[in-house]
């Protein structure tokens, strides 16, 4: 354990997300931050590892709620499909928000099945006005099934299509205008599709309503050298680097402070380097709350 | 058909490496060509799904090397691919598809480490069970007790198998002990898996225990089963297995199962306070 850390009392909060910064558990952690308790301000969780009607990963996740706000990010929903949407995945869905009694629930601007076929990925979405209206009517009826308000977040993206008419961020402006969802904003993600597709990451940071922006994602991603060119890898699997942090203060300058999630998903690191990013993180809202504009590293 | 239905099913195509061409036609080139970007999708489709289901059959894959395991699984991913966005039940055909895959014949007993690696999954992500009434059962006359049936707690799988499974399980954990040479000829092993204390731990049971357990999950009553486990072993303590057995929640009692001559506390459908 490490000293350092002061350990986080249990909260006598009602699950709300607080504006803070929090980190997104997975399971090799779980046992490190059940005694550590490190202070944080809330968790996020994967929804889909935890849609058992029981089972270990369960019950590890209920010890960590008593202790910390939780927010569920869904992976799996396929929300950008033009298959039915998938009720079971909602009915699961709907049993793991009333165990866990989240703060927010979140889903992503993408497609990932076709033809009853799931690819377990994050497929971009053509930005048509079809598919803005199929995609608002599906998150109108997730919305409706899970009598829950969703965060949509907006995916790293490799390529584009040629037919698509509206730029991602109106795209997800319109989504969340339409349906009342929120915006989850992935800072990282829009600077990985900026540089890959050549697109200007402060356009489409300046162009999303900040009311309707609910969180705020952050992670790492990596460079690849390829024998015909060079792509960003959204592969989180290393800290937030300095350019995503100069963007993310930038950001909380136009939209103000909102509670934001360090995503670390592959070579994990140690527990406590993944809590000195959102030590970072918090110093950056805690500067953007008072106003103050130094540098927050 | 919408144009996003037909955009999607040839994305899928292209994943699936068997149509490259209509896809390409609707992607710009960027800082890489087309078809080198959908590469990056083709690419992150196979890997999260090969890294699915490593984390189910890491043995599997230590016993037949990294490349052979690549191999098998892109063969399982086209014949059983995920059909939902929870990806718990992937890779629940892999017993029987192991069991049918040429290449991996000479390996026999693989498909029976498959079913022991689901076995563990499964146990893993099993809800939780009922805590059992010990009382209740400690108040049984013998004879009801020798009629009552069991079930497998939910937590817990039972595996029999004509190969010694769990040596071979042993002795490929990660970060084990050297290889070892494992008779195959020695016998096949029963092997218990459970989830003690949120543990999943694997129990190889010796052969009374196994026959027991057997008997009970075929439906066979308590007494039926008990002397079955004694005919391969007289002096065998079957008193403490079975208080063992109970008190990790392995066995289940059904006491619907016995005749009515039981006292009525000891049904679970008699309403609270209707009983002794």
């Amino acid at each position: 354990m490490n000293p350092l850390i002061p350990v986080k009392p249990a909260p006598a909060d009602n699950g709300a997300i607080p504006v803070d910064a929090g980190i997104g558990l997975r399971s090799p952690h779980i046992e490190a931050l059940l005694q550590t308790r490190p202070a944080i301000g809330w968790l996020e969780v994967h929804s889909e590892n935890f849609f058992g009607n029981g089972g270990v990963p369960l019950h590890y996740l209920m010890q960590a709620r008593e202790h910390y706000p939780v927010s569920l990010h869904g992976v799996g929903l396929s929300l950008g499909s033009t298959d039915p949407i998938s009720q079971p995945h909602l009915r699961l869905l709907r049993q793991l928000i009333d165990r866990v009694q989240p703060g927010l629930v979140s889903e992503h601007l993408s497609w990932g099945a076709v033809s009853g076929i799931h690819f377990n990925d994050l497929l971009p979405l053509p930005y048509t006005e079809e598919a803005l209206d199929h995609f608002c009517r599906r998150v109108d009826q997730a919305q409706e099934i899970l009598g829950w308000r969703l965060l949509i977040e907006n995916p790293s993206s490799y390529l584009s299509y040629r037919h698509s008419t509206i730029p991602e961020w109106e795209f997800l402006a319109a989504v969340a205008e339409r349906t009342g969802a929120g915006i989850l904003l992935d800072i990282n993600n829009i600077f990985v599709s900026a540089f890959n597709q050549g697109f200007d990451a402060e356009t489409y940071l300046k162009s999303i309503p900040a009311s309707r922006v609910g969180e705020i994602h952050l992670a790492g991603h990596s460079r690849k050298q390829f024998d015909d060119g060079e792509l960003l890898i959204d592969d989180h699997a290393s800290p937030v680097c300095d350019q995503v942090w100069s963007l993310y203060r930038r950001t909380l300058t136009w939209l103000g402070p909102k509670p934001t999630l360090i995503e670390w998903d592959a070579e994990l690191p140690p527990l406590p380097d993944l809590v000195d990013q959102a030590r970072l993180a918090r110093n950056c809202l805690n500067r953007a709350s008072t106003g103050r504009r130094e540098t927050c590293r | 058909m919408s144009a996003l239905n037909r955009l999607q099913r040839a994305f899928a195509e292209d994943l699936w490496g068997s149509d490259l061409k209509h896809l390409q036609g609707l992607i710009p080139d960027g800082r890489l060509p087309a078809v080198r970007l959908l590469q990056v999708y083709r690419n992150n489709f196979r890997i999260s799904l090969t890294e699915a289901l490593e984390a189910v059959y890491p043995v599997m894959q230590r016993l037949v090397g990294e490349d052979f395991f690549r191999y098998l699984i892109d063969r399982y991913l086209r014949n059983h691919p995920p059909t939902c966005g929870d990806l718990t039940q992937f890779g629940d055909r892999m017993a029987a598809f192991v069991a049918g895959f040429q290449p991996a014949a000479g390996l026999p007993y693989l498909a029976d480490i498959a079913r022991l690696e689901w076995a563990c999954h499964e146990v893993f992500h099993a809800p939780d069970d009922a805590t059992v009434d010990l009382d209740a059962l400690s108040q049984m006359p013998a004879e009801d007790l020798a009629g009552l049936r069991f079930h497998l707690g939910a937590a817990c799988r039972l595996l029999m198998s004509d190969f010694p499974v769990y040596r071979i399980w042993q002795s490929n954990q990660a970060g084990g002990d050297e290889p070892t040479t494992i008779d195959l000829d020695r016998g096949g092993e029963t092997v218990l898996v459970l989830r003690p204390q949120w543990t999943v731990q694997l129990w190889a049971l010796q052969a009374p225990a196994g026959r027991l357990l057997a008997s009970l999950c075929r439906g066979e009553p308590l007494g039926e089963a008990v002397d079955q486990a004694l005919m391969l072993d007289g002096t065998f303590d079957l008193q403490s297995l079975l208080s063992r057995y109970l008190a990790g929640g392995v066995l289940i009692p059904q006491f619907d199962s016995i005749p009515s001559s039981i006292p009525r506390h000891l049904h679970p459908a008699v309403p609270e306070g209707a009983g002794s």
